[in-house]
Order: C-alpha cells, then structure tokens, then sequence
C-alpha cells in the first residue's frame, strides 16, 4: 500500500504528462525531445472458489476458498534521446515485487555456505534496445524488444484491457509479455504502422500441454541461443475512424536452440503463429477483439524427445499439441462520458476462448482439459486516465463444462504514466 | 555546467532503474581426502545398484508376460499373478529410491516410472476414447502422469486386492498390456543405463534404447578421466545426498503429507495398500547404500566400512537406527490409507528423520568439508 501511496504521490505532484492511450501505436514515434521517465504497474486481489490443482482430481479442481494478493508488475520505464533522431528505451520489469537470493553460512549445518532464495519473484529487462530513426516511415531498433504478436503483446498496458489479469487466453499459449533480441525495422506511413523484426527463435524443450510455447521462450540459462532465428511481423492500419486493425506473423524454427540440439537435429520444430486484432474506441464503447493461431511442425517427435530431458532441468516435458489457438472479445461503455481530469466508469463484459491442445499431431493425446472459456463482467472505473480501478468476475468452463467451473472474483488498482517528459 | 545538469537527471534515472545482480560461484571445493574409495564404488555399483535393477527388470518382464496372457485368457488367476508380480517389481524399485541420481535424472526416468498421484481424468479420457493402445501410443503420445508404476496399480487393483477380472473391458486389458510393456521398456533401460546392458543387446536395439558408456563404469572411476565425478568425495557424497533424499520424502513427504492433510488421495500405493511395504523398501535403500550391497552374503566394503574406521560408535550406531525405522514403519497399522492418524505414525516420521539426519549431520562431514 506504501507502495501504492508514493505513487499516487507522484502522481499528484508532478504534471500530468498523460500518455496517449489512443489505440493508435505510440512508440514508433513517441513524442518527447529529450528524455522521460515513467512507470507502469498493477496490483491485484482475487478471490477463487476452486482448489489450486484440477488435474489431481477427476471433476478438476475441487471446491475451495481461497485469495490472494499479489504485485504482478511494476514497470520502470526510461527513454532517452541521445540525439534528435537516435533513441535509448530501456524498461525493467519486477514481477511479484521482485526477488532476492543470499549467500548464507548455516552455522546449524556445520558451518555450511547455502545459497537461500529469500523472495520469490523475478527482475526481467523487458526492454533495452537503441532506436535510429531516418524517417517517420523508417526506423531502426537493435536490441532487446517485445514481439508483437496478439493483441496484449502489442498493447500490453494495464490500461489498455479491461480484465483485473492479463487475458488469460494468450497468456497460455504466448509468452506475455514476449521480449527477444534481435533487429527491427519499423515506422508509420500515411494509416499504416508496420514493424519487422528478425529475433532469436524458441527453445522446443520447454514447449508444453498446459502452456503450449510459453516456456519456449528462452531464459532457463544464461546464453540466449539464436541458432534458430525468427522473423516477426506486424502491421496496423487505422483507415477507419476511431478503428485500428492490425495483423501478425511470427515463424521460426526451434530445434537448434534446445540445450542438446544434436538430439533433435533431424527436425526443425517451425513454429508459425498468426493473429488479428482490432480495437475500436469511441467517446462512448470501446470494443477490442483478438485472434491468435498457432503450429508447431514436428510436435510429435518434440513430445518424444521432450519426455526423456533429464529431471534437473526446469522444462515441463508434457506432450505438445501441433496447433493452440484462442480468440476473444471484449465490449466497454463509458456510461457518464468523460469529464476534463478523465474520470470515468467502463462497465465492461468479455469472453474468451483458448485450448492450448486445438489439435494434435500422430498419437499425442489431445486432452480435453485445455480447451477452456473464461466469462468476464466487470468495471473500470478511471479516475483519471491513467489510473484505474477494475473489479472483475469471471467463470471458466473447462472441457465444455465436464469439469467443474472455476470462479473468480477480481480486484485491481492500474496505473500507468510518465513522470516525467521533456 | 549546463551539459552536466541535462545529464544528471538522466544519470539519476539510470541509477534508480538499473538493478544490478550479482552472482557468484557458491559451490565448495570439496576436498579429496586421502582415503581410497575405489573399492567401496565397485562394490557400491555391482552389489547395490546393479543387482537392484536387475532385479527390477526381470520382474517387470515377468509382469508383462502374465499381464499379456491375461489380455488373452481373462482369467482371475492369471491376474492375481499379474498382481504378484507388481509387487516384485515394485520392491526393487523403492529399495532404488536412494539412487535416482545420473541415468534415472538424466533421462527423466523416475517421473516416467514413478508419477503420482495418478491422473484419473485422462485416463477416463483415453479408455473412452478411440486410440489404437499400444505401447507405442502411451510412449509417445501421452505425458509421464499416465505410465508406469501407478498406472498399472490402478488397473490392477482395488482395495488391496486383484479386482474382479469379470469386470475388465476390452480397452482396459489393452491399455494394462501396453503401459506394463513401456513400464519393462523403462526398467530396462534405467538397467541398461548403469550396467551397460550387453546381455539384452537385441531387446535394447530394438527398442532404439542407447546406452553409451555404462553411467556404472563412470561412477567407479570418479576423480579420473573419463568421469564427471571429479572426485572419489564426489561421487561418495552423491551417494550420501541420495540416502538423506529418500529419508526426507519417507519422513516428511511420503508419511508426513497425507498424515497431517487427513487425506487418502495423498498416500503412495494405495489401490494396492502396498504403501507401507513401499517406505520400508525406501529405507531398506538406504541401507543397501549404506553396507554395499543388497543381500548379508554380498556386502563386503562400504561407506559403512569407511565410517567404522573412522568412528565405530557411529557406524553402530547408524545401523541401529536404520533397523530401527524399518521397524518404526512396519508398526503403523496396515494398509496406512485406512490408518492416516495411528499413534504410531509419529514415531515412524521421528525414526526415519533420525536416520536422515545422522547421515547429515555426522556422515556428511566425514566426506565433504
């Protein structure tokens, strides 16, 4: 809450330099001369009324009481012009208020040197990459940079869904928020926004039933492998008012970026994923919908190899499903229209749909458990635009409804803001 | 002047934003005493592991075989054999429980063999489902939570006993044929894996199972080229981290979890009520480890050799203890699912934990500093 209190602070005493929540893309020119500083974050209470672990039991997950808190994030942003057209963006990421390890001498274990982890939690760079820009139309990224692919990856503030969580559909089979290393060419021209990128691939080990190529998003060692690289796409166009239309492409191959890649040497493990999006906003609605659909080519023989990586390491080793695939939409309207400090309230409903297990190749076992819908109704209520409190509750059938529903009840308070900006 | 002031919010910024992580190398040197532990590892590879596994995958053989003609016959008999069998195999393999280290790690094999609790929704799914099921299908087109051990207790037995073979489907039979046969497949190749397997060389190249150097002769020859045991203390120690595992879940996982959450889903083994005998084996695995062998006949040098030299109060000791908590568990009333609360439960949990913590705290030191 302390936490929350300085920020409000902040909030009060520094100008209001209110970011464009325009659903038009705003980082492929930002508009500053020199540098800001700015931050984004979410705090979140929930309240479900299922037990944890739904594949113990055979109805799923048993009935329960249970809550938690929780600071998913808290983003610091900081962007930097070196010179009028060369740009420093840097983003530090700590999630579930980040982590901490210590070197200890356990004098009870006789004297032995352990090294304890004292937080869970993780301190990730989103993002560090240097911008070059030649034109409006073309610029220049090299470095570490979020993937746009799926709605959520391509506006992934808090302001920007509705929900008290990221929505749950992309973030079980995409990582989100997807950050990689690589090149990007990117810029504006006339209604249209596009970005390029060539980043490092997937690792195939971590490819999973649950969470399809979440956790093949590469970390588990210190090297990042780009053996495999992958090329990304994303186009937007806003031709019609108040309407932004956007589509991606991601394709990569991701054998030769496994730990052991003499082991799959014989497969290329391509992974291509596409996704359409809109978001339509208006004084009064706002409606955004998402597309995402995913193959995997060789899923069968990932499974296989997959099932036999030694127990040290962190992957999940379930079989993988050669296509996961979701889609959703969501429905708001500002009942009291908007007075001048950006007060309002969104009563909002959603739906998705997401089965990281759409289709499987050869004999691996589709499990009817993944195929999942999430219900939501719920509220924003802005008090002033880029600080919102959202309550949410939402019901998710499972396997059509052959295991028990999970309901959620949902608490949030989001902010999302520059500081500072010259 | 001016160009420092533009800069030093920035820099300011910079400093606030960037977290800086340090790491460092935490693991010891552990120092190679002087004692010569080459033929405590032989004995140690030939007496405990490899005798363990053999035993372990002949019997599974066996299982498959009866399992085999139960699909064919439907008969009680043959079953209740079935039954028998997974008994036999299943011992040998708790008594391993304190070597999961190297080829069972590696390859994933304990959670391939041994996952529980058993994932009763999915495998509704599959036997209602149209698959072809063969080994095949339950190798390569299923996780681990649907193979080994546990699946086959399930289909196996019921309260303790063989189930009615009347009330087999036709689906059931197969699937318990098919996931029996990828249990021998395992078994085999955990075998194979450390003992290098040349006398099942047809089975094993037909089943595609690569076996390499035997992980036996690497573990024999720690400190030298050609290991990854750096040193003899190594690979002692990795011994002695596998005996206080084994204890630790026995104690404070196996025991411990479904004594104080009261419930029975959480008990290893217990379609079969085979729980009890399941942690005896465990501790019985320490001992194997401990005295270099798996029978009185073939135990000749061990660590237990190695401590008696050192301190032969202890050795006694450790011995006492271990017999003891054999003992501890065997008096919790059978089967333990219906016996989560005896007073005797507690006195089970204490016994074992001793023996971890005498290998601990007072073992340990011996080897590594």
């Amino acid at each position: 809450m302390r936490l929350t209190f300085t920020l409000l602070m902040l909030l009060c005493v520094f100008k209001m330099n209110a970011q464009s929540t325009s659903i038009i893309r705003s980082d492929v020119n930002p508009e500053y001369d020199s540098y800001r500083f700015g931050a984004y974050g979410e705090l979140l209470f929930q309240q479900m009324d299922y037990g944890p672990n739904r594949y113990a039991h055979e109805d799923g997950a048993p009935k329960d009481n249970r809550s938690v808190v929780d600071l998913p994030r808290l983003v610091l942003e900081f962007n930097y012009k070196l010179r009028k057209d060369i740009e420093f963006v840097t983003e530090i990421e700590f999630e579930h208020g980040g982590t901490g390890a210590g070197l200890e001498l356990e004098y009870e274990e006789m004297g032995e040197y352990e090294m304890e982890v004292e937080k869970a939690g993780e301190v990730v760079l989103e993002q560090f990459f240097i911008k070059k820009s030649f034109s409006r139309a073309f610029n220049v990224k090299i470095g570490h940079m979020l993937v746009p692919i799926g709605i959520t990856n391509a506006r992934h503030l808090p302001t920007q869904f509705f929900t008290t969580v990221r929505p749950e559909g992309e973030m079980s089979m995409l990582p989100l928020t997807w950050h990689e290393t690589g090149i990007s060419f990117l810029g504006d021209y006339r209604r249209w926004s596009y970005e390029l990128q060539l980043i490092n691939g997937l690792d195939a080990n971590g490819f999973s039933s649950a969470n399809w190529i979440v956790d093949g998003k590469q970390g588990i060692f210190e090297t990042i492998k780009i053996t495999d690289p992958a090329v990304v796409l994303r186009v937007e166009n806003k031709r019609i008012n108040n309407l932004n239309l956007g589509a991606g492409f991601y394709y990569g191959n991701s054998t030769a970026n496994t730990a052991k890649p003499e082991k799959m040497k014989h497969i290329t493990g391509a992974v291509s994923i596409f996704n359409l999006d809109f978001a339509y906003q208006n004084k009064r609605a706002v409606i955004r919908g998402n597309f995402v659909y995913g193959n995997i080519s060789d899923s069968e023989e990932i499974s296989k190899i997959n099932r036999s990586i030694s127990t040290n390491i962190q992957y999940s080793r379930t079989p993988v499903a050669q296509n996961a695939m979701t889609y959703a939409i969501e429905a708001g309207y500002n009942v009291f229209g908007e007075n001048s400090e950006g007060e309002k309230l969104i009563p909002f409903v959603r739906y998705d749909y997401y089965n990281t297990m759409q289709h499987t190749a050869g004999s691996v076992f589709k499990d009817a458990r993944y195929k999942r819908e999430v219900f939501t109704v719920g509220a924003n209520y802005f008090l002033m635009e880029n600080l919102c409190l959202k309550v949410d509750y939402s019901s998710r059938k499972i396997d059509s409804g052959n295991l028990n529903t999970e309901h959620t009840f949902g608490l949030g308070l989001v902010f999302n803001h520059w500081f500072i900006k010259k | 002047m001016r160009v420092f002031n533009k800069m030093l919010l920035p820099i300011l910024l910079i400093s606030m934003v960037l977290v800086s992580c340090s790491e460092s190398s935490t693991t010891d040197p552990i120092e190679t005493k002087s004692y010569d532990f080459t033929l405590i590892l032989e004995q140690y590879v030939d007496h405990t592991i490899v005798p363990t596994y053999t035993e372990m995958k002949d019997n599974a053989k066996l299982l498959l075989a009866k399992v085999e003609e139960f699909e064919t016959s439907g008969a009680q008999a043959d079953l209740d054999a079935a039954c028998e069998y997974w008994k036999s195999t299943r011992a040998p393999w708790e008594k391993g429980e304190a070597f999961l280290f190297g080829p069972a790690a590696y390859n994933n094999l304990d959670p391939l063999l041994d996952s529980w609790p058993l994932d009763k929704n999915q495998l509704d799914q599959v036997l209602d489902g149209n698959q072809e099921l063969s080994a095949d299908f339950v190798r390569d087109g299923l996780g681990a939570v649907l193979r080994g051990f546990h699946t086959v207790e399930y289909l196996l037995f019921e309260e303790g006993a063989a189930r009615d073979a009347t009330k087999f489907t036709l689906r059931e039979k197969q699937y318990l044929s098919a996931v029996s046969e990828v249990l021998r497949d395992d078994t085999l190749k955990l075998w194979a894996l450390w003992e290098g397997g040349t006398s099942e060389k047809s089975l094993l190249d037909a089943l595609e199972i690569e076996v390499g150097t035997p992980y036996g002769e690497e573990f024999k020859k720690a400190g030298n080229i050609g290991s990854r045991y750096l040193s003899q203390s190594d690979a002692v120690d990795e011994i002695l981290q596998g005996m206080i595992a084994i204890g630790d879940e026995v104690a404070n996982g196996k025991i411990a979890d479904p004594h104080n959450s009261n419930n029975v889903l959480e008990v290893e083994s217990w379609f079969s009520w085979n729980s009890l005998t399941d942690f005896q084996n465990n501790i019985r695995s320490i001992e194997n480890s401990y005295l270099g062998g798996t029978t009185e006949a073939s135990r000749q040098l061990s660590i237990s050799t190695f401590v008696k030299e050192k301190d032969p109060s202890l050795d006694t000791e450790i011995k006492v203890l271990i017999t003891d908590a054999i003992e501890a568990i065997g008096a919790i009333p059978a089967p333990f699912r219906n016996n989560l609360q005896a007073s005797q439960v507690q006195g089970a949990m204490d016994a074992v934990n001793q023996v971890k913590d005498i290998i601990e705290t007072k073992v340990r030191p011996l080897i590594v500093n």
